[in-house]
């Protein structure tokens, strides 16, 4: 579903990605851990075009995208089949619960307004978020927001969902609720790839584990694997406080 | 026999362009210039008058055209002159060396000399030679501002206007006043409290001035002002208007005794003479009125207009800052830098007088709202810009990450949000364009500022006039001020909004 071939990307000359190779089966759970500012982030936004690489090439949805022509009309379409949920939400402060969710569709897809506030009331039922479609953004709690930036991320029906440390704003009491929004997704079958310092849910939730480091995928494995005996001896150092 | 009436009013209107010739005869001056140039009349503020009116309208009909009067600034008249605004100056234009190098001028037709004016009491000041020492008044840039510049020891004061030099020298801030003997005839001796003393100074002739190689319409004019000096019209002019005396009398060459009493004059010092009770003042006030209310449409109509122009120019400016590639931002921004950082009336004279040297000639309403609109682009292009940068960078990357397009993130995402930012000093800054709006009264426009100067200068009335003018701009204002309280609470808070409706 996701194949990552050799991925370079440097920032002013400071080299952040040195070749990363990884592959993501389709319907599972792929959980990123790794030292801060080694680039998982990085790596992420990549996926998407939010940041552009260097050099390599990606597989996603269907896509093939490397440094060619064709590679701002490819990214556009890689984000409408590719959801992605950021760390602080970044919902849109000005409009409401539902209308940051039917924008997109409606804008993008030339959804009808109908159809998507159909929609948007499901995904909303689905997050537990039902009761608050009209509120701005600011009335409601971290937890809810994230759940509610998740509700908009499906509303372009993605085949891939992306989360970048989707609970480390979080208070530790929110924290559950939006972890178990992705592990019903999950038993749906969505793809799904997480950034996340969260180790409890990468060893209770992910189907594999891709430790990186320095830029580099060092090791990918089953939880159970990864948190009992890593091969790596940077990924033992890592794990050391959590096993 | 009314049929035979209407019937003639159909051929004088078929023949009338005939009788008149095609060509109106379109003259240029400030009718706040003063009396008895040209000025409004103190017993019917709507109506101009003057000697000059008098004057241009016996050449029409000399010429057998159609007198047509076109309102500038005094100190822009030869520029008005050769963007062809209109096609002669009458307005106490003085023939001088200097100017007859960019201008053509006719005959003369006047002939006069400096009056030294000083208070009643003053005992030691007839000549200029008396002037050593003391501090003497006069009017900018004009010939006894240069008489009084070649002396010595004379401390000169420039005044804008003729009424403030001769309420200086009353209130004592002035020893002496030194003007064309016209306007210390109107301004000076009818004030009780001063005396004009001494022999004339100097000689001038008023001249009409036209652009250079307009000569056949020198000749004609010349032809004119010889027939209207023989047939005795132009000295009963200067007669009605009290300005018949030994100078003009030699000039004309004509000594007969004068026929006609100056009946013109008399009137002007009747009507700036009434002392008014109450009531009186309160129906004069209320006669400025409706000339008030032409110069706020004027105001008003200009702003709005000017706004828009601002307002849309700006949000382009400020889009090819942020979103262009290369050369483009820097140009928007060098725009934003040239036009917040030189003056609006500079703007403006340039835009009026020298675009047309590079073949572009507007209209002066039309370049007014260019002048005005382009300046305040470049604030408002500010106001947006800042407005957009408060808005953080990852709402732009989440919309992008929805599969937006750059605009659409702009136009659905990042704009409405940059709105609630902007409004309240975009408001703000209109209310400062309403009031900037006054400067165009430098490009021959009439608006509520200019129309404040000549009542003023009519009444010697800077007060009440003057508070009348900023109740109007007050009154204009209000609601801009409203608007922008309104925006600032309407915008400002998402997080009190409550839900519309509960589903
Ligand atoms: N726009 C940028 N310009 C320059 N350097 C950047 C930029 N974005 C990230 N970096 C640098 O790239 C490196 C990797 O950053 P990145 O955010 O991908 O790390 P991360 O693994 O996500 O870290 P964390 O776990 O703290 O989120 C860091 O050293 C960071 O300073
Ligand atoms: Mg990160």
């Amino acid at each position: 579903m996701i194949r990552i071939c050799d991925l370079h990307k440097s920032y002013n000359g400071q080299p952040i990605l040195k070749g990363i190779n990884l592959e993501i089966a389709p319907h599972e759970l792929t959980v990123i851990i790794g030292p801060s500012g080694t680039g998982k982030s990085t790596l992420l936004r990549c996926l998407n075009g939010l940041e552009v690489f260097d050099d390599g090439e990606v597989f996603i949805a269907d896509i093939h995208l490397k440094q060619d022509k064709e590679f701002h009309e490819k990214i556009r379409q890689i984000r409408t089949r590719v959801g992605m949920v950021f760390q602080s939400f970044h919902l849109f402060p000005h409009l409401t619960v539902l209308e940051n969710i039917v924008r997109a569709p409606i804008i993008v897809k030339k959804m009808e307004r109908k159809a998507a506030e159909n929609m948007a009331r499901e995904l909303l039922y689905k997050v537990g978020l039902i009761s608050h479609v009209s509120h701005y953004p600011s009335q409601l709690s971290g937890g809810q927001q994230q759940r509610a930036a998740i509700a908009r991320a499906l509303a372009m029906s993605p085949q891939i969902m992306l989360y970048d440390e989707p609970t480390s704003s979080l208070d530790p009491g929110l924290v559950d609720e939006v972890l178990t929004v992705m592990k019903k997704l999950h038993n749906e079958g969505m793809t799904q790839l997480v950034v996340t310092h969260h180790m409890q849910f990468a060893r209770d939730a992910a189907d594999k584990i891709a430790y990186i480091e320095d830029g580099k995928v060092l090791e990918t494995s089953s939880p159970q694997k990864m948190f009992s005996t890593p091969s790596d001896e940077r990924t033992k150092k890592f794990l050391k406080r959590f096993i | 026999m009314k049929k035979i009436q209407g019937f003639s009013f159909v051929v004088l209107f078929l023949i009338g362009p005939f009788l008149y010739g095609q060509e109106p005869l379109r003259w240029g001056a400030d009718s706040e210039g003063g009396a008895p140039y040209i000025f409004q009349d103190p017993a019917n503020p709507t109506r101009t008058i003057g000697f000059e009116v008098d004057l241009v309208n016996a050449l029409a009909q000399e010429m057998n055209k159609k007198a047509e009067f076109i309102q500038n600034q005094w100190d822009s008249l030869i520029p008005g002159l050769n963007r062809k605004n209109y096609d002669i100056v009458v307005n106490g234009l003085e023939i001088t060396e200097d100017r007859k190098a960019e201008i053509l001028f006719s005959d003369p037709y006047y002939v006069t000399y400096e009056q030294l004016t000083v208070r009643k009491e003053t005992q030691n000041i007839e000549s200029l030679k008396d002037c050593k020492n003391k501090v003497v008044g006069t009017l900018k840039a004009s010939l006894a501002h240069r008489m009084l510049e070649a002396q010595k020891d004379i401390q000169v004061r420039s005044y804008d206007g003729q009424i403030n030099p001769y309420q200086d020298l009353e209130n004592k801030r002035l020893d002496a006043v030194l003007m064309d003997f016209p306007i210390a005839l109107y301004y000076g001796s009818p004030n009780p409290k001063l005396k004009s003393v001494g022999a004339p100074i100097g000689r001038m002739e008023y001249g009409i001035g036209l652009r250079r190689g307009d000569t056949p319409l020198a000749h004609d004019i010349n032809a004119a002002l010889k027939r209207l000096s023989q047939n005795g019209k132009l000295r009963e002019i200067y007669e009605r208007w009290g300005m018949w005396n030994a100078t003009i009398a030699d000039f004309l060459n004509d000594h007969s005794p004068s026929r006609i009493p100056p009946t013109e004059y008399e009137a002007y010092l009747k009507a700036i003479g009434i002392k008014r009770d109450w009531k009186e003042k309160v129906y004069q006030y209320a006669s400025y009125l409706p000339l008030l209310v032409k110069g706020a449409i004027m105001t008003v109509e200009l702003s709005l207009l000017a706004m828009v122009v601002a307002v849309i120019l700006g949000l382009g400016i400020t889009l090819i800052r942020l979103y262009t590639p290369a050369p483009l931002p820097w140009l928007a921004t060098s725009y934003v830098e040239v036009g917040r950082g030189t003056p609006l009336l500079i703007q403006l004279f340039f835009i009026f007088y020298a675009l047309p040297s590079i073949g572009i000639t507007f209209e002066p309403f039309v370049a007014a709202l260019v002048g005005l609109g382009l300046n305040y682009a470049a604030y408002e292009a500010e106001n947006y810009r800042a407005g957009i940068l408060a808005i953080p960078r990852h709402q732009m990357e989440a919309a992008l990450a929805l599969g937006m397009s750059k605009l659409q993130a702009l136009r659905h995402i990042i704009i409405p949000q940059a709105v609630r930012i902007i409004i309240p000093p975009v408001t703000n800054d209109f209310i400062s364009l309403l009031k900037d709006s006054s400067l165009v009264s430098v490009i021959t426009l009439v608006e509520l500022t200019k129309i404040y100067g000549q009542l003023a200068s009519t009444y010697y009335d800077y007060f009440g006039t003057g508070v009348m003018v900023a109740i109007m701009y007050f009154l204009i204002g209000l609601p801009f001020v409203r608007l922008s309280h309104w925006a600032e609470k309407y915008f400002s808070f998402d997080r009190e909004r409550l839900p519309q409706k509960t589903n």
